[in-house]
């Protein structure tokens, strides 16, 4: 074990876990500040600290879930259900401890996810060409489309004008400009980082300074113990590996994050209790599914990522530009290529998931004073991080003006409850769809044929079909949560 | 010392050089341009062959284009340069940019890497003649991966013009290491790559069939080159410097002194071979002829017409039309209660939103140095912030200042970035 690598993995964490126990500062927002301070790391390192913070900021949510009732993270909506109830009930500690090795177990369930599908799926899709490549980025915006939680035409559209934001500058297959308004610096379109940095940094502080008056109630950790015996875990099992299982194949599937899975995880649970009426009074096993399933997506996210080159998840798109920026081609290839890359992201995620469990079991009272931090001082410092990490990417201004433009955007996409999620999925994906279309047809001569003659491709194609035809004829209820306020 | 007498420094001339040489890399850190100019500057630097730090600047995008083109318009004072190799050629003539070398005054041309045609391990193709009449017995039925309009496009279409009635099948494949993997799927027949590419794919199945140089690589003698099979095509990557035109000629002949200088270090040549470089030097008259004969060789090709693509903006713009149209009937449905934000609250965000739009624009200006307008800016909006609450005016000093100068030291020492 490289020491220096281990050093990263634990401020990546620790920095993660941070982030995502103050309120207002996402996963999304952290990592895609962090991207511009690697460019001058060692590929590894960089990737090592990024997928760190991933998981760090995923499970630090629980933490204001829980005393404040703010979920630090969108990932912990759903444990503020169950956890802040139980804490408001005199069990601070037992509710904290319960997310905290929750998220152990669905991290490592989720690890074994990665660590046995990645290689073979990898090697089994350099079988696929641009037809089949096509069709699987079809499944992925049908997916993204279709379980987002608001309204499915929502999600569609923010699914289609993240595709439509992604079109100026070069033509993906012919390289040459369009859609650029004589502006010369659209040649190279809108770059993800300025994308992501604007949709989720700047955006997020527009929404903080709406909520700048509210102050939350904070409920302290003093004398409760966050080690829960072990024969109380005994009971949980079944819904540990139920909810861990879900979150990882919600993982899996790109387009959709953390917080659809501990929402499908929470519901499969509570159907399955012996006791739902205590579902969201601050049972045990609330607490479990969500934080389980929750942290599982992580791992299961990584999967496409790794073994296809297609994200799994918003923070897994920020991943995939990192790649990119560090020279490092994303696909099926990069096990071949680069396995010591790969290696090292899934072993990070392996340390992580430890890393992280002691150090929020051993400093959660501390975490909880975070949310304190004023937030005016917060502010001013993130927005100058946003500037100068778009400026650096490029050395040009340019940049920034898409960076404060989407963080517009994004700021009043969200007024209108229009999921940012698929507009980010969209986006990245937007450009691998069309160079595969045209690949394909090229390859072809023009024939739309292959599409379905292919079977991996014609597969796929049905698959979309059906999941669509599906969420048309039959909406699932799903259990929304009860609202955050 | 001997090292010293061997390589002096470069005379400066009065008053040039006294600030930083800054060098445009018009490509991401870590590709195949920027890993060449940070071998030269290592050069330098461990040979102090200039005085002033020679700092490279990486501005990608759209390939090079964007980068290029901010060196075409920047001051002609002998600070600012380019590096650019053939792909100033193929970005002109297939339509990508407006100009080519004549829009810069040429420096200097040093080294060159070598451009093999591969096949996959497999591939009935053992030599090169074998493709080419593969492609012409039955056109379009080869398929070559290529970067549309990019300089293994033009590679592959030289090949057609110097093998009359060959036609190849283009088809759109990325960088190396994706056309390496649609070559092992078997989805592409063959393509273009460098000798550093090839001997990162070898060992994982990829076959060279000839190598578009004038002679074999000393470090591949089993190679062929297309010239040896009977096919004219000399295509390698030959890495040029550029100043903005209206340079004075004095800047540019002290930079090429500088570069070349470089070229002779042994840290250059060992890296050269290390990566599989070939040492080239040339400037003036002999740069002038060079760039002349190679981009009389690319303007003698032209692209064909692809196959009709779907218009896919045309499409989507449609999509996005009426999905606006169900989301607006949504909105008016459901009303605008949970949209609409409380006034006062509303211009603090547009205040905010504001204040940093000045402060971005400051920073466009490059009127005040970037570490006041940071510190301005954090103080300045945490104040208005903080207005309802209690001022922690001293925290935010301090926090400002460790911001404002933690990055200025961040960005300019350590990852080397130009600040406003």
């Amino acid at each position: 074990m490289d020491p220096v690598l281990l050093i990263w993995i634990c401020v990546g964490v620790i920095g993660g876990v941070l982030v995502g126990a103050v309120p207002g500062l996402t996963g999304a927002m952290a990592i895609s500040l962090a991207v511009p301070l690697t460019f001058g790391m060692d590929p590894q390192y960089a990737l090592a600290l990024l997928v760190a913070m991933y998981v760090g900021s995923v499970s630090g949510g629980l933490i204001t879930a829980t005393l404040l009732r703010i979920p630090g993270t969108p990932a912990s909506i759903i444990t503020t259900l169950d956890g802040f109830p139980m804490a408001k009930g005199g069990r601070p500690g037992r509710a904290l401890g319960l997310g905290i090795t929750a998220s152990l177990v669905g991290g490592l369930i989720s690890w074994g996810v990665l660590f046995l599908l990645a290689k073979p799926l990898a090697d089994w899709s350099t079988k696929m060409g641009p037809a089949d490549m096509f069709s699987l980025v079809v499944v992925a915006l049908v997916l993204i489309a279709v379980l987002s939680r608001e309204s499915m035409i929502k999600g569609l559209f923010a699914g289609a004008l993240g595709i439509f934001m992604a079109l100026p500058g070069q033509h993906p297959a012919l390289g040459q400009p369009r859609m650029t308004f004589g502006l010369p610096e659209m040649d190279a379109g809108f770059k993800l980082l300025p994308v992501l940095l604007g949709l989720f940094a700047v955006s997020q502080v527009l929404r903080d300074i709406l909520d700048l008056k509210k102050t939350p109630e904070t409920i302290s950790v003093k004398s409760d113990s966050l080690l829960v015996q072990f024969r109380e875990w005994k009971s949980q099992i079944v819904n540990l590996l139920r909810s861990s299982g879900i979150g990882s194949i919600v993982g899996v599937l790109p387009g959709i994050g953390a917080n659809v899975g501990s929402i499908l995880a929470y519901g499969a649970a509570k159907t399955h209790s012996k006791s739902p009426e205590k579902f969201g009074t601050g049972c045990d096993e609330g607490i479990v599914a969500s934080e389980a399933a929750n942290n599982a997506t992580v791992g299961g996210a990584l999967v496409p990522l790794v073994a296809l080159g297609v994200p799994g998840s918003v923070i897994d798109a920020i991943l995939l530009g990192a790649l990119v920026i560090h020279g490092l081609q994303p696909g099926p290839l990069l096990f071949k290529n680069n396995p010591e890359v790969v290696g090292t992201i899934i072993n990070t995620y392996l340390i992580a998931n430890v890393v992280m469990f002691a150090f929020m079991m051993s400093a959660a009272k501390f975490i909880a004073k975070l949310s304190r931090v004023p937030r005016e001082i917060l502010i001013p410092v993130i927005l100058t991080f946003c500037v100068v990490g778009s400026y650096a990417l490029g050395n040009r201004m340019f940049d920034v003006w898409v960076m404060i433009g989407f963080g517009v955007l994004g700021f009043a996409l969200d007024r209108f409850k229009i999921p940012l999620a698929p507009f980010v999925i969209g986006f990245v994906l937007a450009p691998m769809a069309e160079e595969s279309l045209c690949s394909a047809l090229m390859l072809s001569g023009g024939s739309w044929a292959p599409f379905v003659t292919r079977p991996v491709s014609l597969l796929l194609l049905v698959i979309a079909l059906g999941i669509a035809i599906t969420s048309l004829v039959y909406r699932p209820t799903t259990q929304k949560p009860t609202d955050q306020e | 010392m001997f090292l010293m007498s061997v390589l002096p420094v470069v005379a400066a001339s009065g008053d040039y050089p006294i600030k930083p040489v800054k060098v445009v890399v018009p490509f991401a850190p870590g590709g195949g341009s920027d890993t060449f100019v940070r071998i030269i500057q290592s050069g330098i630097k461990a040979n102090e062959i200039m005085d002033p730090p020679f700092t490279v600047i990486n501005v990608p995008g759209a390939g090079g284009t964007i980068g290029s083109r901010r060196v075409k318009n920047s001051y002609p004072d002998g600070y600012t340069f380019l590096n650019l190799h053939d792909g100033i050629l193929s970005a002109k003539h297939s339509g990508q940019a407006l100009y080519g070398p004549e829009a810069f005054k040429p420096v200097a041309a040093t080294g060159r890497a070598g451009t093999m045609i591969c096949v996959a391990g497999g591939s009935p193709y053992r030599t090169l003649r074998e493709v080419m009449e593969a492609a012409k017995t039955k056109p379009g039925s080869v398929s070559f991966g290529a970067n549309f309009g990019a300089t293994s496009h033009f590679a592959g279409l030289r090949l057609e013009h110097m093998f009359p009635g060959a036609e190849f099948n283009f088809v759109p494949a990325g960088g190396g290491a994706k056309r390496f993997a649609a070559m092992k799927g078997d989805h592409l027949d063959v393509s273009t790559f460098t000798v550093a590419e090839y001997v990162g794919f070898r060992e994982g199945g990829l076959r060279a069939v000839a190598i578009l140089s004038e002679e074999r690589h000393p470090a591949f003698p089993d190679v062929m080159t297309a010239k040896e099979q009977g096919i004219e095509v000399i295509w390698d990557a030959v890495q040029y410097w550029w100043a903005p035109a209206g340079t004075p000629d004095d800047r540019v002949a002290w930079f090429a002194n500088v570069l070349e200088s470089a070229m002779k270090t042994p840290e250059v040549q060992a890296k050269f071979e290390e990566l599989y470089f070939e040492p080239l030097f040339a400037s003036g008259s002999e740069l002038n002829a060079l760039i002349q004969e190679r981009e009389a060789r690319v303007a003698e090709l032209s692209i064909r017409k692809t196959i009709s693509l779907p218009d896919f903006p045309f499409a989507i713009g449609i999509v996005l039309a009426l999905l606006g149209v169900g989301v607006l009937v949504q909105q008016s449905r459901d009303g605008l209660a949970s949209v609409a934000i409380a006034s006062a609250e509303l211009k603090t965000a547009a205040i905010g939103l504001f204040v940093l739009l000045i402060y971005a624009g400051l920073l466009a200006s490059r009127m005040i140095p970037f570490w006041i307008a940071t510190l301005a800016f954090i103080i300045g909006l945490g104040w208005f912030l903080a207005q309802a609450g209690r001022k922690r005016m001293g925290m935010l000093a301090l926090v400002a200042m460790s911001v404002a100068f933690g990055c200025q030291y961040v960005f300019t020492h350590w990852l080397i970035v130009d600040l406003p």
